[in-house]
């Protein structure tokens, strides 16, 4: 496994259940509990509608990535030399026109970022082709110097600073900027224009393909440039001209082309696969993205002859959607007690008001087990179902431990709260923090680190609240919602074992929410009440947005929830005029796993 | 309405969230001219028909929609015209001509 390590950063993990995604992406790991090696296997990237640009448009040019675009020129009759300057930004939501290039103009080169961009040659409204370029400093175009020779209906890669430009009705002709001048390089093998190019290319590793060969002939060629010299490498599977690309010389997508194509394929370095396609087939698009799967088609024409469409193609939305299911009922009344451990193996402690009854869920149904010593409610919870928490809550400042067979009673949380937030996978390493002290009102930062002997005082949430939901490790979690003494909070904090730092903010203000999952990096938050709205719904975090998901059967706050992103258990809880409930609903987010068998 | 395999329909793309991810998994689409889409025949294609207040056609229909508009392109394609200019030289200032499109 040295060598695993090596590449991957990690040694291979043994684990008693799988990884979620963002744990797992990329990674093989041993599962213990079924003594099998697996992986996530991605689903395919397919296109998806994203907002229409405000001026529709062909023979368009574009760069940056798929959630920060800038389209640049084009033309907007069907036919005829009609060129514009108009420019787009895209942030991932909407398209906002910002300053024109100075020079109108169609089926010029365009390469960089949304904010540092420059736009080189093309035809203007005699039909004649430039040399004019135009450097973009994210508000304005400003004239820069002149390419060597004049071209139209070719392609560029690189950065504001440093780009390469190649192809179009001079052929073969390769020219690379250096923020101030162009230089004459060498020259593609086959001359030919309406090319495609991997925009995030760069002056020393750049990828060229497709593209016409004078008289009109669609081409599947592919070149690949390093700094040099132009080589010939795998064909397409299609020929074709007037598409558009993205991506880098090792990470690469086409789509669109003539005639009116929506066909779209994926370049891993050295070769070529065939892809989902887009949905509206088009040919002289605007393509821009990172890379081969995360690309954005705008624009473009044939039919209709002048396209608003924007697709956006990505690995995104890969996984099955999660879903909530019914699962067997509690056999006492709860609202937001001490639970620990996974989907199909929980453990619940304490119920309303005061009580010491604990139940044990197996996936399908509770057992009564040994009871809490100190009744209690608005207690958190930490660990696995064999080895637990109960923290603080109603009765005061008091802690016990679970070791499978009986509770005990260890070492005292510094600062007694009720319905405070908690994270641990083990009885052995918690955080315990936020809450509400005596008198209520008291809403608390305070957060305490478990290491198995003894509560420390560490890092304070960065806003004080109660009734503030929780997952994750003792070293990295996330705080979530709750009540910071005014109205609800939609404000979500990350634990990195020293402190914590504000994240994405969540859909809903709600307190009371409900979470699950095994670090900051995922998790599913559920519930909730904004007063007097109570909630059903789901949210589901990806380490950097929080994404409302399938509801819950029923609007409810304050209950327990242990597991993880991927499988997880919910239990009790609040409804309007009604102070708990038995229901238990369980979260299924079904994973892209394979088992590896050879 | 539908074959035994499509269902066809007109609507405009409203961008953002017309075709989202979960639909393209779900089903095969392609758009045509005069806002003509195609889609496999499944529960969710017809969901999304109904979510975009598509109007659903008949093949037929569709396809007679479709032919129209392609008419229009190719009239407009053939008028478009420079003097002394080659078909080469046509087919590099304007792409080539449109070609009669035939739905599935």
């Amino acid at each position: 496994m040295t060598t695993y390590k090596a590449i991957h950063g990690k040694t291979l993990l043994h684990v008693a259940s799988d990884l979620d995604t963002a744990e797992g992406e990329g990674q093989i790991w041993f599962n213990t509990t079924s003594n099998d090696y697996k992986t996530i296997v991605k689903a395919a990237a397919v296109w998806a509608s994203g907002a229409n640009i405000n001026t529709a448009r062909t023979q368009v040019k574009g760069c940056g990535t798929n959630t920060a675009t800038l389209i640049t020129a084009g033309q907007t009759t069907a036919y005829g030399n009609a060129p514009v300057g108009i420019n787009e930004l895209y942030d991932g939501s909407s398209w906002t026109e910002v300053g024109d290039l100075n020079t109108v103009r169609r089926t010029g080169a365009e390469f960089g970022t949304s904010t540092a961009a420059v736009y080189v040659g093309g035809a203007n409204a005699d039909g004649g082709s430039l040399a004019v370029c135009e450097k973009w400093n994210g508000t304005a175009w400003t004239e820069v110097a002149d390419l060597n020779t004049a071209t139209v209906h070719f392609g560029g890669a690189g950065i504001s600073t440093a780009g390469i430009v190649s192809g179009g009705t001079r052929l073969t002709e390769t020219e690379t900027w250096d923020g101030t001048s162009w230089t004459e390089v060498a020259d593609l093998n086959t001359g030919r224009y309406n090319i495609g190019v991997a925009g995030k290319g760069s002056t020393t590793a750049s990828l060229v393909f497709a593209g016409e060969t004078p008289p009109p002939t669609a081409q599947a060629l592919t070149e690949t440039w390093d700094g040099s010299s132009w080589t010939e490498v795998g064909d397409l599977n299609n020929s074709v001209s007037a598409g558009s690309g993205s991506g880098t010389q090792t990470n690469a997508a086409r789509f669109g082309g003539a005639p009116a194509s929506g066909k779209t394929e994926l370049w891993d370095g050295s070769s070529w696969i065939n892809s989902t396609d887009l949905s509206t087939g088009r040919i002289y698009l605007a393509g821009a993205g990172a890379a081969g799967p995360s690309a954005i088609a705008v624009g473009g024409g044939a039919n209709p002859p002048n396209s608003n469409a924007t697709e956006e193609f990505s690995f995104s939305s890969t996984l099955a959607a999660g879903a909530w299911a019914s699962g067997g009922d509690m056999n006492s009344t709860r609202a937001q007690q001490a639970m620990a451990g996974t989907g199909t193996a929980a453990i619940i402690a304490g119920h309303y008001p005061a009580g010491v009854n604990v139940e044990s869920y197996d996936g399908s149904s509770w057992t009564e087990g040994a009871n809490i010593n100190t009744g209690r409610h608005h207690n958190a919870g930490a660990g696995t179902q064999t080895a637990a928490l109960s923290v603080s809550g109603s009765t005061g400042a008091e802690v016990e431990s679970w070791n499978g067979t009986a509770w005990t009673e260890v070492g005292d949380v510094n600062v007694a709260r009720v319905q405070a937030g908690s994270a641990g996978k083990t009885n052995t390493a918690a955080i315990f923090f936020g809450g509400e002290g005596s008198p209520f009102g008291d809403q608390k930062v305070q957060n305490e680190l478990w290491n198995g002997t003894a509560w420390t005082e560490v890092g304070n949430l960065n806003e004080g609240r109660t009734q503030v939901c929780g997952f994750g490790t003792s070293t990295s979690a996330i705080a979530a919602g709750g009540h910071p003494g005014s109205g609800e909070t939609d404000k979500s904090e990350s634990w990195n074992g020293t402190s914590w730092t504000a994240e994405a903010t969540l859909n809903e203000e709600a307190e009371g929410r409900m979470g699950m999952g095994d670090t900051s990096a995922s998790g599913v938050v559920a519930g909730g009440r904004d007063h007097p709205t109570y909630y059903g719904l789901t949210e589901q975090w990806d380490g950097a947005t929080w994404t409302e998901v399938a509801n819950m059967s029923g609007a409810r706050y304050n209950g327990s929830a242990t597991g993880s992103v991927g499988s997880g258990v919910l239990a009790g809880g609040s409804n309007p005029g009604v102070g708990g409930s038995v229901t238990t609903e369980e979260w299924l987010l079904p994973q892209n796993i394979k088992v590896i068998t050879d | 309405m539908a074959n035994d395999i499509y269902n066809y329909s007109v609507m405009p793309n409203t961008g953002k969230g017309f075709i989202t991810h979960e639909d393209s998994r779900a089903f095969w689409i392609k758009s045509f001219p005069a806002n003509v889409w195609v889609a496999t025949d499944v529960r969710e294609s017809r969901h999304w028909v109904a979510r975009n207040n598509g109007v659903s056609k008949t093949k037929d229909q569709a396809q007679t929609l479709v032919t129209a508009a392609v008419d229009a392109l190719q009239d407009a394609w053939d008028d478009n015209n420079v003097e002394g200019e080659s078909s080469a030289e046509k087919i590099i200032r304007l792409g080539a001509k449109p070609g009669d499109v035939t739905i599935p």
